[in-house]
């Protein structure tokens, strides 16, 4: 027995109370525990260098006749993962909350407790997350009970903010819609002079009930939901969805298709940076970045639009596969475009990084440490800027990113300007990526026979996204439909993080600082 | 400043003008039914994740209704249809203030169906 393999180290630790486990995919061990052992083990699992990844709430009650709460730990340095499950009764709907020892569970607990109306006992701030305020109370919107197009009557509001006492403090309302084209968000500032001093962020205006409309729907139907998760990461979710069918149904998927499918993610981080590094401008009114910017994200829209039919590269994933032809034209036309862009961006940066108002502004803005990412799992280019390794690419290799010789930028100050300066970095990796993918990729199918996929098993997909990893949990119902469909989008993760970098800055800075981590809004509420 | 301008000067305009170019090739835009080619599998109607497509008896004959309201385009039934009845082309100036003008029904004709496997064969 390998004494440094975490899941073995986990079993061995709790093996009086492990109630049953399975191995799931060589480095994937299930563990199922009684409730009350919770947060013991979370903290062995924390202890021993785990994160959490997802954590999934499901209905099981026509199946196993409980609830079931699935804790997912991810461990970056073995390239293994271990879910922690417990059981949760109708009768006794409550759990204890890990919340205290791992503050990066906090959303996920309030959420189970919004739509399962399981309680996380313990929780230090257990208000509605998904759900607001004038939604009535005790009705759980994904209990397998609740039909998805019940109508119910909207309640007073309940939503409670934070309360100042004392002179000086202003409340700031802002949102949820704004002056400009974006999505719906209510921040309420509570500030001191200019300086903000607390931030409360109220999100999920956007929550469309997509995993709920997702159950019960034929596994081909409900990848177009994901497809239609969010506009921008699009691809990734699609991707996501289709891995996590994949691994259940033990299907391979050729090469090509994976060659393809990593060829338009990179694609997708592309168009994302490049856009986002000069959309951050308009944080600061520097408009000679936002258009150089908006012009070459508009290049590569365009590109995508030629090669795939589809400028936010929907419609060309597929369960076992890729829907796309790739000829040689079509290398030649993306290694043309892709060059010009590349020289255009250079050319941009350059004259962008070293105009002084950009770092008069971007520097030690909103900045975030390397503890604070690290305590509540914050993912993706927020997290590397402020010091964190950590990239699904890397660490829990997909498709076949284990054959690209990449490396993943990591910076340290974890300001609004790290964050800018991480995205230029990681674009240049997508470009190098992006030249070895055409260089490589092999001729061959680009889609496998998908058979029967097995009813009421459940596994995972994740992508890294330009915003960090999305992780979707799959559970297949009956007839080849999803039971149980959990996102966990990299913004999910990374909305605590936001309202964690603006205290301290002014009320003028916080425009830029959420720019600087660019989220979306419609990933984190689905 | 002067890198900033010689930039924009460089870089000219980008934006367009009326009429638009044709969309690119494999954009997925407007479909165009045949119902002389159609059998009447219904394999559309399945695949199709909007439903979007709808079959109806009529006294003679069967009718295809396509609603481009629901439409998103994705082109699955053009890849399920075997007589080669739906072909998805690049047509992507489609908005319109009637939106009656967003459904279109086919007659299909009676004989064509059921497909069968001596058709086929």
């Amino acid at each position: 027995m390998k004494t440094n393999n975490p899941g073995d180290q986990v079993l061995h630790a709790f093996n009086s109370q492990v109630i049953h486990f399975d191995l799931k995919n060589d480095n994937h061990v299930v563990i199922d525990i009684a409730k009350e052992h919770l947060p013991s083990i979370t903290r062995y699992i924390r202890d021993l260098g785990g994160r959490l990844f997802t954590m999934v709430g499901s209905d099981e009650l026509n199946i196993r006749g409980d609830f079931s709460l699935y804790y997912v730990f991810a461990f970056d340095k073995d390239q293994s993962l271990i879910t922690v499950r417990v059981s949760v009764s109708e009768q006794e709907p409550g759990f204890p909350s890990v919340t205290d020892d791992l503050p990066s569970a906090n959303w996920y607990e309030r959420e189970v407790y919004d739509l399962f109306g399981l309680e996380p006992v313990g929780h230090p701030h257990l208000s509605p997350l998904v759900l607001h305020g004038d939604w009535p109370e005790g009705i759980y919107p994904m209990r397998k009970d609740f039909p998805a197009n019940m109508k119910l009557p909207r309640m007073k509001n309940r939503d409670q903010f934070m309360n100042y006492e004392g002179e000086g403090v202003t409340q700031i309302p802002v949102g949820p819609i704004h002056a400009g084209i974006i999505e719906p968000g209510h921040f309420r500032f509570g500030a001191v002079g200019d300086t903000v001093l607390h931030l409360d962020a109220r999100l999920f205006y956007t929550h469309r009930g997509l995993e709920k409309v997702s159950e019960g729907v034929s596994i081909n139907k409900a990848l177009f939901l994901a497809e239609r998760i969010c506009g921008v990461c699009a691809l990734s979710h699609a991707v996501s969805f289709a891995q996590a069918i994949e691994r259940i149904g033990k299907i391979k998927v050729p090469a090509r298709a994976e060659y393809l499918r990593m060829l338009f993610l990179e694609m997708e981080r592309l168009y994302n940076h490049i856009g986002d590094v000069g959309n951050v401008c308009a944080g600061i009114g520097f408009s000679f970045g936002v258009s150089q910017g908006a012009i070459l994200k508009e290049k590569l829209m365009q590109l995508n639009e030629k090669l795939t039919g589809h400028r936010y590269l929907r419609g060309i994933t597929t369960i076992g596969g890729v829907r796309l032809e790739f000829n040689h034209d079509d290398k030649i036309l993306m290694e043309k475009t892709l060059g010009d862009v590349r020289r255009e961006f250079e050319k941009f940066v350059g004259i962008m990084m070293s105009h002084e108002i950009v770092s008069d502004r971007m520097t030690s803005t909103g900045r975030l440490t390397r503890e604070q990412v690290e305590e509540i799992g914050t993912v993706g280019p927020a997290a590397r800027a402020s010091g964190r390794n950590i990239d699904v690419r890397k660490s829990h290799p997909y498709l076949l990113y284990d054959q690209i010789d990449f490396s993943v930028p990591v910076l340290t100050t974890g300001d609004v300007l790290a964050r800018v300066q991480q995205r230029i970095e990681e674009t240049y990796q997508s470009f190098a990526i992006i030249g070895q993918i055409l260089n490589q990729l092999p001729e061959g199918p680009i889609q496998t026979r998908v058979g029967e996929i097995p009813a009421y098993q459940w596994d995972m997909g994740w992508t890294e996204s330009a915003r960090g990893e999305n992780v979707h949990w799959v559970m297949t119902g009956p007839d080849q439909t999803v039971y149980r469909y959990r996102v966990r989008s990299a913004a999910y993760s990374n909305w605590p993080a936001v309202a964690l970098a603006v205290p301290g800055n002014i009320v003028p800075d916080f425009p830029l600082i959420n720019k600087s981590f660019e989220l979306c809004y419609a990933c984190c509420d689905r | 400043m002067f890198d900033m301008l010689k930039k924009i000067w460089q870089t000219g305009q980008v934006t367009k003008t009326l009429p638009f170019e044709e969309a690119p090739e494999r954009y997925r835009g407007q479909l165009l039914i045949d119902p002389d080619y159609c059998n009447g599998c219904e394999e559309c109607v399945t695949a199709c994740p909007a439903d979007a497509l709808s079959f109806e008896k009529e006294e003679s004959h069967l009718q295809l209704t396509i609603s481009f309201a629901k439409c998103i385009y994705c082109g699955l039934c053009e890849e399920v249809c075997s007589p080669r009845a739906i072909r998805l082309t690049n047509e992507y100036l489609r908005a319109t203030k009637n939106p009656k003008e967003l459904t279109q029904t086919f007659k299909i004709q009676e004989k064509r169906i059921p497909m069968t496997e001596g058709g086929k064969q």
